[in-house]
């Protein structure tokens, strides 16, 4: 091997090591009372490969019930995590926010993810989706 | 040596990766509900899902929801029972599961740990001549438990040359002391799997 190919094998290689060090995550905001468009649209902005769909809650008890869709859209595993965040009528948080938590989807699988309200003054809520 | 440079150049700013900080060790707040994958053991991840995921299961279950629609039952969490071989805290889960009740209003708590120092307080206050009787906190007048909340964490831990996989059960039932009845039982299970690196780096 010349010197010319070694040096060009090690040009090579410390570029590709550069372009894979550093792994990016893609986070969104979806918020409980997100209108039709808007849900659609997360599906083909952020991230199209997740479709992300917070559903019609119900109470549990006098507690609000979220529940969000996530459906893989693509041919590929996704490793996502989420967040439920939840807030009074006039937009103050309400207890904590759930912890992230991790959910792997298989190609075209969708799941429902849900959580139940830390405190009864909550009326809505926003899930945050990370893809990784 | 020109050639040298050239080679040893890529190669440094590929160790460097993304750090912008300088040398020696550095301390930063992180997001506590952020997900842990430092190890594979019981995590803060795996505690905080756990006690969340067994606080969704029973808010939302028809039992409980019929059993605290008119009312906020009192109960006492005698604690879960760690059957893995794994140091786990399980006082910090049912310490997070009961904060996470109690915050929701729909029931109440009894502290066993306390009883002793409840006694000598009452005593205090009741005996020995020092407080206000119309102040004093009256003995007999504590309000008894109607439910247990208990459980146990299992696990199976697998291993060969290439990975190793951990398992978790963390089973939690809710006890009628009067009946002796379990009125509602949840589970949530954890699965984790280390992927061992080819080469120590």
């Amino acid at each position: 091997m010349s010197l010319k190919q070694i040096l060009r094998t090690g040009l090579l290689a410390g570029s590709s090591i550069l372009l894979v060090g550093c792994a990016s995550t893609t986070c969104v905001t979806i918020p409980s009372n997100a209108t039709s468009a808007s849900k659609t649209d997360i599906g083909s902005g952020l991230f199209g490969s997740v479709a992300i769909t917070p559903s019609s809650d119900k109470l549990a008890g006098d507690l609000l019930f979220a529940k969000v869709s996530l459906f893989n859209k693509t041919d590929k595993n996704q490793s996502l995590t989420y967040q439920f965040q939840w807030f009074s009528p006039d937009g103050f948080n309400q207890g904590n926010p759930t912890p992230w938590t991790p959910v792997e989807l298989l190609p075209n699988m969708t799941k429902v993810v849900s959580s139940v309200a830390p405190t009864a003054q909550t009326t809505q809520y926003n899930v945050l989706v990370c893809s990784h | 040596m020109k050639s040298l440079r050239l080679i040893a150049l890529p190669g440094l700013l590929a160790l460097a990766g993304c750090a912008s900080s300088g040398s020696g060790p550095t301390v930063s707040y992180v997001d506590p509900n952020t997900v842990d994958t430092t190890a594979i053991g019981f995590n803060s991840t795996d505690l905080q899902t756990t006690a969340k995921s067994m606080v969704d299961q029973m808010l939302s279950s028809p039992v409980i929801i019929k059993l605290t629609k008119n009312q906020s039952p009192v109960m006492y969490v005698q604690g879960l029972t760690n059957n893995t071989s794994e140091f786990i805290n399980t006082q910090a889960v049912t310490d997070t599961i009961s904060t996470e009740l109690l915050q929701s209003g729909q029931f109440q708590f009894v502290d066993m740990n306390k009883v002793k120092a409840i006694k000598k307080q009452l005593n205090y206050q009741n005996k020995s001549g020092m407080v206000d009787p119309t102040t004093a906190a009256k003995i007999g007048q504590q309000v008894g438990a109607q439910f247990m909340l208990y459980g146990d964490v299992a696990g199976i831990s697998q291993s060969n040359s290439s990975q190793q996989s951990q398992y978790f059960q963390v089973t939690m039932k809710l006890l009628n002391i009067q009946s002796g009845l379990i009125v509602w039982q949840g589970q949530q299970q954890i699965r984790k799997v280390e992927k061992r690196k080819t080469f120590g780096w």
